[in-house]
């Protein structure tokens, strides 16, 4: 991949997670934590792109680990954002409005 | 760009309405589980290779783990959920850029300097994240700390930079030196993060968050994935800043996890004025017509929020106004607290997020396990002022363990007129103390 188109990327998405950042409140940062991790989860597809493809046994073994790894982490942070969503709509819980 | 980036782009582009729909208070669920079904669906239909059977099942293993690690836990656990759920991304990242070492995809120079570099990045953050996990869901009592950790640390750090360059450079190649460039940035990982203390850990978690984010985009970039990058830094950047402003509100620089925590210094802990038992409490919850229950870090390490809310119940069946502060800051990450008392079945009515600033204190506050966040030297906003409190007659309580609290400071509300010292696990008193208010 190109550097600068990297770099170029990098740049707007810094600027869209610090615009983000500022306006979150200190009561929803958890919230927020759980799905930065849904970010990261991104690994997965990479993963199974490279594991479809790999011959050597230890290339199967560290896709194997990198598909169940990246899964359980997008998947449980996933529940884990449900569970969370479901607990600020009650009556009563601040959301992250504001 | 291929179908399969645009498959990518399409599941980032779900993952930011998300986020989006969570900045503005909306539902985000649906979108971040469509995000995730692409991401998996795009690569799976359009990647094709031999290997399907294998893939569907660590995609099944891998759903199975996230079914035990999201429900077989309350929200107690979240912090310790967080970081081991961090350490796995990082843990991922880094064996798919293992992958792409072992099957020869990158040429040497930059493509392989930039996979390295999300190896290191991965392990050390996975092996990290290993061990806060382990401190906060107390599976590791122990602390080691040693003058030389930061020393060493920096040169193990060093020593696997060092090699990184080697096999980026194309200079050697093989299973075992990439074993071995792995073990290193564990080992870099686990040096680092051993010396830190349980308050420290949801910190260092969430750093570790921002370095699995970087490594990545840094992976993206090898790879020639453009949606991993743009991912990657927004995640890095996000949980880089949420981290900073975490690390100023509990005034807990992030130097500290770097360098280790200084010695606590021995400060004389002030006598406390007015000792009580359970029996005392329960004499004066009775009288009182309107009580503030403040919870800390403490009520929920002792996993004692169920008891608060049912000492809340018998208070309330007695006539009393009963206020809950659920502050930010009272958990181990910001915000756990209010959903682990919802969890609980606290009333909406009873909650509280932050104490006005001018508001007069009910003549009856009872703090369980929160010595840091009442502390009045800490002057943390969204609390009330209990030495005020205190000098107006209002009685105040204090349930708590140790006169040091998690940060080994020393609370001078003390010393204070009208504030009670109980002193016992958060737990066992609020369960005596429901026993009493039971019999009448």
């Amino acid at each position: 991949m190109d550097l600068g188109a990297a770099l170029t990327i990098a740049l707007l998405a810094a600027l869209l997670g610090q615009a983000w950042a500022l306006r979150i409140r200190l009561g929803a940062q958890a919230s927020w934590l759980v799905a930065a991790l849904m970010l990261n989860a991104m690994s997965l597809p990479a993963a199974i792109l490279l594991l479809g493809d790999a011959r050597e046994g230890l290339g199967l073994l560290a896709g194997f680990g990198a598909v169940l790894a990246s899964s359980a982490a997008g998947l449980g942070a996933l529940i884990w954002l449900r569970r969370m969503e479901r607990l600020q709509k009650m009556e009563g819980l601040p959301t992250d409005h504001g | 760009m291929d179908d399969i980036t645009l498959g990518l782009a399409l599941a980032g582009l779900l993952l930011l309405i998300g986020m989006q729909r969570m900045q503005v208070g909306q539902t985000a669920f649906p979108w971040f589980a469509a995000g995730l079904a692409v991401a998996v669906l795009a690569p799976l239909t359009l990647g094709g290779g031999e290997n399907q059977l294998m893939l569907l099942a660590a995609l099944g293993l891998g759903v199975a783990l996230a079914l035990i690690l999201g429900l077989a836990a309350s929200m107690a656990d979240l912090a310790a959920r967080l970081a081991l759920l961090h350490g796995l991304t990082g843990a991922a990242t880094a064996l798919v850029a293992s992958l792409a070492l072992i099957e020869r995809l990158l040429e040497p120079g930059l493509p392989l300097g930039l996979a390295c570099l999300a190896i290191l990045l991965g392990a050390f953050s996975a092996a990290g994240a290993a061990v806060t996990h382990a401190r906060l869901a107390n599976l590791l009592p122990q602390v080691w700390r040693h003058i030389s950790q930061a020393g060493a640390g920096i040169l193990l750090l060093a020593a696997t930079l060092g090699l990184g360059v080697i096999l980026a450079l194309g200079l050697r190649e093989g299973p075992a030196w990439l074993l071995l460039f792995l073990s290193l940035a564990a080992a870099s990982g686990l040096t680092f993060t051993l010396p830190l203390a349980e308050r420290e850990a949801p910190l260092a978690a969430s750093l570790f968050g921002s370095l699995s984010g970087l490594a990545l985009a840094l992976l993206g970039t090898a790879l020639d994935l453009p949606p991993l990058v743009a991912t990657g830094i927004l995640s890095a950047g996000l949980t880089l800043l949420l981290s900073l402003h975490l690390s100023h509100s509990v005034q807990l620089p992030l130097r500290r996890l770097l360098w280790g925590a200084p010695p606590a210094e021995s400060e004389e802990v002030p006598h406390p004025a007015h000792p009580l038992g359970a029996e005392g409490v329960a004499e004066r919850l009775r009288a009182a017509r309107e009580v503030l229950l403040i919870p800390g870090f403490g009520c929920i390490a002792a996993g004692a929020c169920s008891e608060l809310i049912e000492l809340g119940r018998h208070l309330e069946a007695r006539g009393s106004r009963v206020r809950l502060l659920a502050h930010p800051l009272a958990g181990r990450l910001p915000g756990q607290l209010p959903l682990l008392l919802r969890e609980a079945g606290a009333p909406a009515e009873w909650l509280i997020e932050c104490w006005p600033q001018d508001a007069d204190t009910p003549e009856m506050t009872l703090t369980v396990g929160a010595h840091d966040l009442i502390n009045p030297e800490l002057a943390r906003p969204g609390l009330p002022d209990l030495r005020r409190a205190s000098s107006q007659g209002h009685e105040v309580i204090l349930l708590m363990k140790s006169l040091a609290g998690f940060s080994g400071s020393i609370n001078p509300l003390l010393a204070q007129p009208h504030v009670h010292l109980w002193q016992e696990d958060a737990r066992a008193g609020l369960e005596r103390l429901n026993e009493l208010l039971r019999q009448g």
